[in-house]
This record gives C-alpha cells, sequence and structure tokens, in this order.
C-alpha cells in the first residue's frame, strides 16, 4: 500500500511536470565558448563613441514555444571584467566613482514579462541591479534563430537593446552634457539543456 | 676604475644624484595624488598623468644611476657615533632602492596591463613587457600607492636620523662662502 501511494505521487509529479518541461526549453547562455556578448556605448563628448563590453557573465532562459510571451531570462554580471581597450580607463570605471566593483561586484537582470511587438521582437521588461540599485529597465529584443548545430546541440540567440542614464544608477561623475546615458547592447546564444 | 676620478667628484655626483632623485620623487608624488583628484573635465586632466609618468621614470633612472655610482665609486659614510641610528641608517638605504624600483615598476604596469607602452617626455617609449589584463592595473595600483605611503613614512625616519648631519653641512657650506 504505502509503496503504491508512493508510485502514484511520482506518476503524478511527471504528469504535472512533463508538459511544463516539454513547453518550456531550457537554455545556458553559451558564454564558455563566448557566442554571448554585452557590450556598450556612450558618448565621448558628443564627439564620437566609447565602446566597451563585459567579458565575464553567466545566464539562462527558458523558451516556451507555445507562447514566448511565457519565456524567462535571467544574466549576472561580473563588473569587474568591464573592458574598454585602455587599462586606466577600465581602473577609473571600476572605482567608486563609476561601478565600484569592490563593494558591488555583480550587476544582474532578471525579467518581469515580456510583451511580444512582432513575429520575432518583443520587449523585455526586467529588474537591473546595478551599483545596488534596482530599476526596471526595458529590453528592445530580437529573436535571430534556432537550430541543430553541427556538434549535436541545439542553440537559440537573440539580441536586445536598452539605454538608460548613469544617473539612474547613482553614477553621477561629471563626463559632459553629451555623456548622460549609456546604451547596452546583449547578444546572445542559448545553448539547450539536455 | 675607482682611481679614474677624484674623491670630490664622486661624492659631488653621488650627493646631487641624492638630492635631484628626491626632489622628482616628491615632485612625482605630490603630482600623482594631484592627478587622481583632477575632474574629467579639467584641462590637465590627460596632460598631468602623462607628466606624471615621465618624472617617475626619470627617478627610476636616477635612482638606477646612483646605485651603479655607489657600487662601483662611493658608499654614503656611516653616521658618527653608536647608537642605532647607525645601524638603522644603512638598512633604510638599500630598502630604498628595492622601494623606488618596486614603486616605478608597479606605476609602469598600471598603463601598460593592456599591452600599450608609456612615452618618457615624448623622446621615446618604453614599452609594454607584461600584460596580464585586467587584475594587473588593479593589483599595481594598489601596490604602487602602497610602496609610496610606506617610502614616505620610512623617507621621514631617514630625515630624523641624518638631519642634524645635514643641517650642520649646510651651515658650513654657508660659513664657507660668507
Ligand atoms: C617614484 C616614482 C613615483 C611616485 C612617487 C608615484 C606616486 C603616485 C601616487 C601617489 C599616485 C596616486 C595613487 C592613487 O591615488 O591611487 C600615483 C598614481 C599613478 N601613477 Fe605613479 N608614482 C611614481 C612613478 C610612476 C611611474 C613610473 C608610472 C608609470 C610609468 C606611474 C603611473 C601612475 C599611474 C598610471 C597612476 C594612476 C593610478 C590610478 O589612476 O589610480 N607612476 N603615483
Amino acid at each position: 500500500m504505502k509503496r503504491l501511494s508512493l508510485l502514484a505521487a511520482f506518476v503524478m509529479a511527471v504528469v504535472i511536470m512533463l508538459p511544463g518541461a516539454l513547453r518550456a526549453e531550457e537554455y545556458v547562455i553559451d558564454t564558455k565558448k563566448s557566442h554571448a556578448f554585452i557590450e556598450f556605448k556612450i558618448s565621448h563628448l558628443g564627439f564620437s563613441w566609447i565602446l566597451g563590453r563585459f567579458n565575464t557573465f553567466e545566464g539562462e532562459f527558458t523558451f516556451n514555444e507555445e507562447d514566448p510571451a511565457k519565456s524567462k531570462v535571467s544574466v549576472t554580471i561580473d563588473t569587474a571584467s568591464v573592458d574598454t581597450n585602455l587599462a586606466e580607463r577600465d581602473k577609473h570605471l571600476r572605482s567608486d566613482e563609476f561601478l565600484d566593483v569592490k563593494k558591488y561586484p555583480k550587476a544582474n537582470f532578471k525579467s518581469t514579462s515580456i510583451k511580444l511587438t512582432g513575429e520575432d521582437t518583443a520587449v523585455i521588461k526586467g529588474d537591473f541591479t546595478l551599483r545596488g540599485v534596482t530599476r526596471e529597465i526595458e529590453l528592445n529584443a530580437k529573436h535571430i534563430g534556432a537550430g541543430k548545430d553541427p556538434w549535436g546541440g541545439f542553440r537559440r540567440g537573440f539580441e536586445g537593446v536598452t539605454t538608460f542614464a548613469l544617473h539612474d544608477y547613482d553614477m553621477t561623475y561629471n563626463l559632459g552634457p553629451a555623456s548622460k546615458e549609456i546604451e547596452i547592447f546583449i547578444s546572445f546564444e542559448g545553448l539547450k539543456k539536455k | 676604475m675607482g682611481q679614474i676620478l677624484g674623491e670630490n667628484v664622486k661624492s659631488f655626483v653621488a650627493n646631487a644624484l641624492h638630492w635631484i632623485s628626491a626632489a622628482v620623487f616628491v615632485s612625482t608624488l605630490s603630482l600623482g595624488l594631484y592627478m587622481t583628484s583632477l575632474e574629467f573635465m579639467h584641462p590637465w586632466y590627460n596632460s598631468a598623468p602623462d607628466f606624471h609618468k615621465s618624472t617617475g621614470i626619470a627617478v627610476f633612472f636616477l635612482v638606477a644611476i646612483r646605485s651603479v655610482w655607489r657600487f662601483f665609486f662611493i658608499e654614503p659614510a656611516p653616521i658618527p657615533g653608536g647608537d642605532w641610528k647607525r645601524s638603522v641608517d644603512p638598512i633604510l638605504h638599500r630598502g630604498f632602492y628595492f622601494l623606488f624600483f618596486g614603486i616605478t615598476f608597479c606605476g609602469y604596469l598600471i598603463p601598460t596591463a593592456d599591452g600599450r607602452g608609456v612615452e618618457f617626455f615624448g623622446l621615446f617609449e618604453v614599452p609594454a613587457l607584461f600584460s596580464y589584463k585586467e587584475p594587473q592595473e588593479e593589483i599595481a595600483g594598489t601596490l604602487h600607492l602602497s610602496l609610496v605611503f610606506l617610502t614616505l613614512c620610512l623617507a621621514l625616519l631617514h630625515t630624523r636620523i641624518n638631519i642634524r648631519r645635514c643641517a650642520s653641512k649646510f651651515k658650513s657650506l654657508f660659513k664657507l662662502s660668507s
């Protein structure tokens, strides 16, 4: 009797979880082989752009084929990995005048809702925590493609853009009137979990 | 080799190197503290660090020449008397060479972490030999400042030990010239 009820519980658990597991595919963002980039762009005096990126981060997402709006994504960034191709500038960016990486070693994005805006586009809302401040941001996202890779895996890729003011995250260092906002571009490929 | 130059020349050069190094060191240090406090929009925001690196490299050369001079020609005279100062001062002297090389080397490791060389007053470029990226400029930066503070403390001790001898030398200089 005891065994039977255990078996019943197990079967029920499988029955309940299976459809969800089938519908929501789980992916890990492929940072190992670097098919994922978090880049940013900020004006230099209004004359040109400074481009930079975060070299170290990790993330995962679920993708719901039937109802993509139910998908979820989360990314965690090592703020110390900021790279603008100039060691002295990066050192300054890590200091407490900008990212304050000693105090806030991680930045984090977690989606809260997804609104489809076209066949392969969506607005992803989520909480972005940077420098200890959490605010809602909106990513304009695009599904780029998905399919089997030549090495036996299944991949799916997206890109997204968002803009926010440095001031929103308590970065008040004066870089001049043209450099108050930063644009973030993220592009990543997820490797489907087996 | 020691026979070629007279004692006066040897000690004059050694003294000159000592005081020039000390002056350039203190200027470089002050500039280092000043430049890191400059705002982005300040006219010297870019030029001050360039100048700091050049005068810092100058400290390196001055100390290098003085250590060669010391090795071949003349060592600082021991302090008269037999108290703690006499045993501590020679240790300080040797320590300063290591500290100066340490400070300038760590300073050099900051901007060269990304593979760029450092210019010496626009005359020539010291190439980047060690470029380990991300943690390099951070570790080097912390060491750079810590070694500067350590050196500053020891320099005060060094001054305390030698001030009397130095002052009496100055006095005799003035007596001679007047
Ligand atoms: C004896 C010579 C030197 C002294 C006394 C000295 C002193 C200093 C001081 C006090 C600072 C401020 C540190 C801080 O606020 O973190 C500084 C910063 C700096 N020094 Fe030097 N320095 C010397 C040589 C050099 C050399 C040779 C270089 C490079 C070739 C250099 C490159 C730098 C750089 C890039 C910074 C800025 C670090 C930052 O932005 O945090 N220094 N130095």
